[in-house]
Order: structure tokens, then C-alpha cells, then sequence
């Protein structure tokens, strides 16, 4: 090799470790068993197909629809000929349905939805998955199967073809009581949300006041419940669209905007804005508040692949840690509305003194 | 009833944004679905590879065919493409069919996998081949200066003298001399190299310039490190330039300037980063930046968590200001990693998990090396240790 080419290799790539390429190659396939059927989709990038089977059949340097349309029967055999499913050594049939394009990020996907048919009812699945290792030893196979509440999750690269799950034996679903786990910790640890919780339960209490003492018991656990409800289903519905939909909002937002909850939930202690429709207001900052439990359960890493089954963990263990703070915190709080004024005083001072906290919080999360 | 409304409109509407992230099937055959880049390199390479698979002994072609595809991943921060370099030697290697460049370039991808005892075991039998190999030498000292084992390095630095252009061998030996406590001697030293041997190959001259970059950076000389980066990327597009540019920005909190030069590099991982950093600062972040950075995240932290440290620790630290875990990940990365920028990210940590026995026992090692970095100077001013 002339030796200004050979220079010219050794010290581009030489230049400390200068391009740390983060693209790699990955495949994302899911299935859903039921007895001895399943059905999925599987997915696979573009480009994967492009450089190893070939899409752009004219050449042209771009890839049209009709460019994919004109090949999927070549690429269909190639995934067929590349994976094989297997019920206890007996081969099971894939029959894949109408190509359909999906975007993970900016990276196009081929999503090729498939039947699969066993001769038994799935109970040991085994895997062959022999798709693009001759060209791209790193290239990994993401794979998610469900069965009823079960959910297992496994990758299959160069080194690991052959996969097997067993959907008989009492493997739980890979690490449930883990998110339910990680929901209770968050709830507990994550202040914002509880002194959010909190503010809301003294703004209930303060609502009551106008109200004569039976018609305030009789209140007070409607509204309570109404207002935490509230706030819950709330937080569900954005945990659930930011964590599986890609539908997600700048963190920096989320965590101001959450900070900025208490300050308003603290003066509304403090100024009696809101009564009735307390709930409300718990309604719409809980929509942010579960952006903010999103970014946790994103952070915990489940990729795309696992999330619903953890994402329903985790909201259990959200709303168990809740229930825990809020039935430790009726009985203070009912404990100072018995002391009258001196209890008043009280409430607006630990309201004050929130306020100021959050104020801290809002300045430093929104870098103001 | 109203408010009721209300609620299920707010509902209705998040609803559809998860709707739109659904698989789909376009309505138009003539729709362009992806844009090829380089389709004519990688259409060249399929007829190589097939002209491969008649003539499989032919060692030229296949070194033809790796250097390419490192190329190609190098260019489009890509690193499939890396793959596919080692899975075409893979097979040459292991039936021990092979020379001299096809060792150094299956060094080459396992230093880029961050694999660097195997490719100093691949570099040290490529030198026992072929003993004056100036290319495995380079890489091999540029290799040992990362894992800060600046004996082995400067020994093969020497080895380069008369080898190769007066300005790379300088630039080797002054790079470790930099690092070994002989800061500004070495960047004058390296500075009047520069000027001396303007007609170096451009590539030699981006390396000199970038080292001189990262040892001004270190003096407190920013202004004129950007000056050398500024020359680099005007020759090439040279992503290791960028990222040191957009650091220095970023600690003059200069996020608007950051923003424009990477703007059209947020496909390169590490340049996404400095990016929604310097997004983040400017209250500036886009939902699809975040978006790709944490998709990018969880992708490192499930396939090459090894490789990646410095960069998780980077984003955990300045994008999601979780220092803890900032800071296990910048303590692994040092075990693997000894850059000037690896101690400045592990001192961040420390100090930002306020660890301050952690912090001490550096200090105490880096003072022990003679280090001087003008970055950790400034962070420690107030500091007590």
C-alpha cells in the first residue's frame, strides 16, 4: 500500500478514537402467542436491507416506496430463509402480511406484521435467527413475546442464534416486581411529586372551612378522593403516551413546569383560589407530572421493547407508594384542622416554606 | 359538563400524537422513503464483494474492500459499517491469512470498538512481523496515551523519528510530553513545528493542530485552541474537531455558537450530545433532539455500554443532572480511559456528587503525574483539598 494511503488511514482513524459512530444495526421483532398461533410484526432498518439484500433495484441512490414494493417478495423470502421458529423441535409456519414502513427516530423501519402456526400449542419456542451476521457480525435482533400477562425479552446476536423460551415454566416476566419496585421508590423519593400531593391534600382541607362540620366530613373524603383520582388517572395517561408512544416533552419543561405545580398548589393553600374544582387543577398538572415519572421508567431502560408490561408495573408501584402517603397524611391533616387557628397557621407556613423550595427548584431547572 | 369536555379534548389530543407514531403505508409509489448516502461507494463495494466471492485468496481486494468500509463508517459515524470490515477479515484471520495491513486494520476497528488490549496484542504481533511498521507505532502509541501508559507511548513515538514526516513524529512526542508535565514547553514546542512544516500533508497538519488545540485548552489558551480547530474543519469534515470546539463553547456557555456548528452533524452520537446540551442551556431543546439522544443512550447502555462510558457519564451529568450515576460511569471510564477530558469529567462528577474523599485521592494522583490543566485549576478554586 502506497504509504501516504496507509497514512492517511492510520491517522484519520487514529485521531484519538475521533468518530465514535453511535449508529448501529438493530432489529426490533415482536410477537404475541395464543395457544398454537402468534401474531407480531417485526421490524427491520431499511438501510440493513438495502446494503444486504438490495432495495434500490434502479440504482438511483434513493429509495421509493415503489423501489420497496417491487422487492418485498425478495426481502420476504430473505427474513423467512433467516429465521426459524420452533415448538419443541417441531417447525412452525410464518406467514408474513402486507409490508407497512414504521420511524424510529430518523431511521426507517420495514415493519413486515407476521402469523406464525405451530403444530402444538407454544409452550417451548425456539429460536434460529440468522439475518445479516454474514455481513455485520454486530448486527443484534431485539425480540419481545408475550403471552398473556407474560412478557419476555431476549436479543440474539452473532454469537447467540439460538434463543429459547420457556412459556411453560414459572419464568416470570423479566423483572415486573423490579418496576413496581422502581414506581414506589420514585413516588418516595421524587419530593416535587409528593409535596405536590401533599399541597393538594391541605387545599382540600382549607376548601372545607366555609362548610359546617357535618358537611365537612361528609366532603372531605369525596374530595379527597375526587382530587388524588384526579391527579392519578392523569399521570397514568402521560406516563403511558410518553413512555410508549414517543409522544414526550422537553425534560427541561416538564421538570419546571412540575416545580412551578407546587408553587401554585402552595399559594392556593395560602389564597383559597381554587375550592370545588380542585380536582381539575390536580387533573391537568398530573398530565405533567407523569412526563416526569416517564423520564424515570425511560431512564430504566427498557428500550422499546419491554415497556408495557413495566410500564404497568411501574404505575402500580407509582399508585401504591401514593396510596401510602396519603393515608399516612389524613390523619395529620384532620389532626390540624383540630387545632383550629393555631392549625391554620401551621398549614400556611408549611405552605410558605414549600413554596419557597419549589421557587428554588423552578430557578434552577429552568435556568433562569 | 364543561370541564368534562375539556378533559377529553386534552385526552383526544395526546391520544393522537401516540397515534401518529404507527406503523404506516404510504399512499404514493413515487414517494422517496430514504436517501441513499454515498449509494455509488456502497454499489462499488457490492461488486468488490462479489468479485471477492470468485477470487477468495485475494488479500488486495479484501484490504481494498476493509479500508473502504472503515472509511465509510468513519465518515457517517456509522458503525454497521465497522461491522461489516470485521466481519469481512474475521474469517482472513482466523484461517491466519494475512499481512501486514490487514492486521493494522483489524487494529484499527478493535480500537474503535474500544477494544484496546486486543488491538495493542494485534499491533504488538503486526511489529514483530514487520518491525519498522511507523503506522502500528502511531497507533499503538496513540493507543497507550489514552490508557496513560506514556513510557510505552513516548517508546513508540521515538520509533517514528526518521520513519515518517518530522511534523507527526514532533507531534507524537510532544503530545506525551504535554502529559507528563511539560505543559507549555511542548505546546511552543509543537506551535513552532506547525509553523516550520506548513507543507506537511494535510492530515499530519490536522492532527498537530488538533493536539496543540486540546494542549492550549489546557493552558487556558481557549481563543486560540478554537483558532487551530477552526483551521482543521475548514480542510475536512474532522467530527474529534467539532466535539472539541463545541467543549470549549460550552464552558464559555457560549450555547448559540454551539448550536450553529453542529447543527448539521447531530447524526454523529457524540456531537448529539454537545448539542442538546447546549440546547438545553439555551431552553432551546427539541423534542426530536431529546428524543434520538435517549433513544441513542438506551441503545449504548444495552450494546456497548463498555465502550461508551465517557459519553453516558457526559449525559447523565450535563443533560439529565444525575451526578451519581454521572459518576460511576465516569469512574469505569477512567479505569479504561486517561484523557485530560476523562480526569476533567471525572472531577465534575466528583464534585458534583460532593465526594470529596473520592476527590482528594484524585487530586493526589493527578498532582503525583505533574498534570496541568488550567480547566481543573479554575474548578477547584474554592474548593478545598
Amino acid at each position: 500500500m502506497n504509504i501516504r494511503i496507509c497514512l492517511l488511514l492510520v491517522l484519520t482513524c487514529l485521531l484519538p478514537f475521533f468518530a465514535h459512530a453511535h449508529t448501529s444495526s438493530e432489529a426490533f421483532l415482536k410477537i404475541q402467542l395464543d395457544g398454537s398461533r402468534a401474531t407480531g410484526a417485526w421490524e427491520f432498518a431499511l438501510q440493513d436491507l438495502e446494503n444486504i439484500v438490495g432495495v434500490d433495484a434502479d440504482g438511483d441512490g434513493r429509495i421509493s416506496w415503489g423501489d420497496i414494493k417491487n422487492r418485498e417478495a425478495a426481502i420476504q423470502q430473505y427474513i423467512l430463509a433467516g429465521i426459524a421458529l420452533q415448538q419443541n423441535d417441531e417447525t412452525c409456519h410464518v406467514i408474513p402480511g402486507t409490508t407497512m414502513l414504521n420511524n424510529r427516530q430518523d431511521t426507517v423501519f420495514l415493519h413486515v406484521p407476521v402469523t406464525v402456526e405451530c403444530p402444538a400449542m407454544i409452550e417451548r419456542l425456539q429460536i434460529n435467527y440468522d439475518l445479516f451476521f454474514n455481513q455485520d457480525i454486530r448486527h443484534h435482533a431485539i425480540w419481545l413475546i408475550t403471552k398473556q400477562d407474560k412478557t419476555f425479552s431476549r436479543i440474539s446476536s452473532s454469537d447467540n442464534r439460538n434463543i429459547q423460551v420457556n412459556l411453560a415454566a414459572a419464568e416470570s416476566s423479566d423483572g415486573f416486581l423490579e418496576f413496581v419496585a422502581q414506581g414506589v421508590w420514585h413516588i418516595w423519593i421524587g419530593l416535587d411529586h409528593i409535596l405536590f400531593l401533599v399541597l393538594l391534600m391541605l387545599g382540600v382541607e382549607n376548601a372545607l372551612g366555609s362548610l359546617s362540620p357535618t358537611q365537612r366530613n361528609a366532603q372531605r373524603w369525596r374530595r379527597l378522593i375526587k382530587t388524588v383520582t384526579a391527579f392519578t388517572i392523569a399521570h397514568s395517561v402521560t406516563l403511558a403516551l410518553a413512555t410508549t408512544a414517543w409522544f414526550r416533552l422537553p425534560l427541561v419543561w416538564v421538570e419546571s413546569m412540575i416545580a412551578l405545580s407546587v408553587i401554585v398548589a402552595g399559594l392556593n393553600v395560602l389564597f383559597k383560589w381554587i375550592d370545588e374544582r380542585l380536582w381539575l387543577f390536580a387533573f391537568g398538572f398530573g398530565l405533567i407530572h407523569g412526563f416526569g415519572f416517564a423520564s424515570v421508567l425511560l431512564d430504566l431502560e427498557l428500550g422499546q421493547s419491554s415497556l408495557l408490561i413495566n410500564l404497568l408495573a411501574f404505575n402500580i408501584g407509582v399508585e401504591s407508594g401514593q396510596l401510602v402517603i396519603v393515608a399516612g397524611l389524613v390523619p395529620l391533616i384532620i389532626g390540624l384542622h383540630r387545632l383550629g387557628t393555631r392549625g391554620l397557621y401551621i398549614r400556611h407556613a408549611l405552605s410558605a416554606g414549600v413554596i419557597m423550595l419549589a421557587s428554588v427548584w423552578l430557578v434552577q431547572r429552568s435556568g433562569m | 359538563m364543561e370541564l368534562y369536555k375539556s378533559c377529553i379534548i386534552v385526552i383526544l389530543l395526546l391520544a393522537a400524537a401516540f397515534a401518529s407514531a404507527q406503523p404506516y403505508i404510504p399512499e404514493d409509489p413515487a414517494q422517496i422513503i430514504m436517501n441513499i448516502r454515498q449509494a455509488d461507494e456502497l454499489q462499488a463495494l457490492k461488486t468488490l464483494r462479489q468479485q471477492l466471492g470468485q477470487q477468495p485468496d485475494n488479500l488486495a481486494l479484501v484490504e481494498n474492500i476493509v479500508e473502504r468500509y472503515i472509511s465509510l463508517g468513519r465518515e457517517h459515524a456509522d458503525e454497521r459499517y465497522f461491522s461489516y470490515a470485521e466481519s469481512l477479515l474475521k474469517p482472513y484471520l482466523d484461517t491466519a491469512r494475512y499481512g501486514p495491513v490487514l492486521l493494522l486494520q483489524w487494529a484499527d476497528i478493535l480500537q474503535r470498538q474500544h477494544r484496546f488490549e486486543a488491538a495493542v496484542n494485534v499491533l504488538d504481533e503486526l511489529l514483530q512481523y514487520t518491525n519498522a511498521n511507523p503506522h502500528a507505532h502511531l497507533m499503538r502509541a496513540v493507543i497507550y496515551q489514552v490508557k496513560g501508559d506514556y513510557a510505552a507511548a513516548m517508546q513508540d513515538c521515538r520509533a517514528l523519528l526518521g520513519r515518517v514526516d518530522m511534523l507527526l513524529a514532533t507531534t507524537c512526542i510532544a503530545q506525551i510530553h504535554g502529559l507528563q508535565g511539560d505543559l507549555s514547553a511542548s505546546a511552543a514546542l509543537l506551535e513552532s513545528s506547525i509553523q516550520r512544516y506548513q507543507q506537511a500533508n494535510n492530515e499530519s497538519l490536522a492532527w498537530s493542530r488538533t493536539v496543540l488545540a486540546e494542549m492550549l485548552v489546557r493552558l487556558g489558551r481557549p481563543q486560540q485552541a478554537l483558532m487551530y480547530l477552526q483551521q482543521v474543519i475548514s480542510g475536512s469534515k474532522d467530527y474529534y474537531a467539532l466535539a472539541l470546539m463545541a467543549d470549549i463553547l460550552l464552558q464559555q456557555q457560549r450555547f448559540t455558537e454551539v448550536l450553529v456548528l453542529l447543527d448539521e452533524y447531530r447524526y454523529v452520537g457524540k456531537l448529539l450530545l454537545r448539542y442538546v446540551i447546549a440546547a438545553t442551556g439555551q431552553q432551546r431543546l427539541q423534542v426530536d433532539d431529546e428524543r434520538a439522544l435517549q433513544a441513542l443512550i438506551q441503545r449504548m447502555r444495552l450494546f456497548g455500554a463498555s465502550a461508551h462510558k465517557r459519553m453516558l457519564a457526559r449525559y447523565y451529568l450535563d443533560v439529565r443532572n444525575d451526578s451519581r450515576r454521572a459518576l460511576e460511569f465516569a469512574r469505569h471510564n477512567w479505569q479504561q480511559q486517561r484523557e485530560p477530558d476523562d480526569a476533567l469529567l471525572l472531577l465534575r462528577c466528583l464534585l458534583a456528587t460532593g465526594d470529596l474523599d473520592g476527590l482528594q485521592d484524585f487530586i493526589a494522583g493527578l498532582r503525583q503525574n505533574g498534570w496541568h490543566d488550567e480547566r481543573i485549576e479554575l474548578l477547584l478554586t474554592g474548593v478545598s483539598v
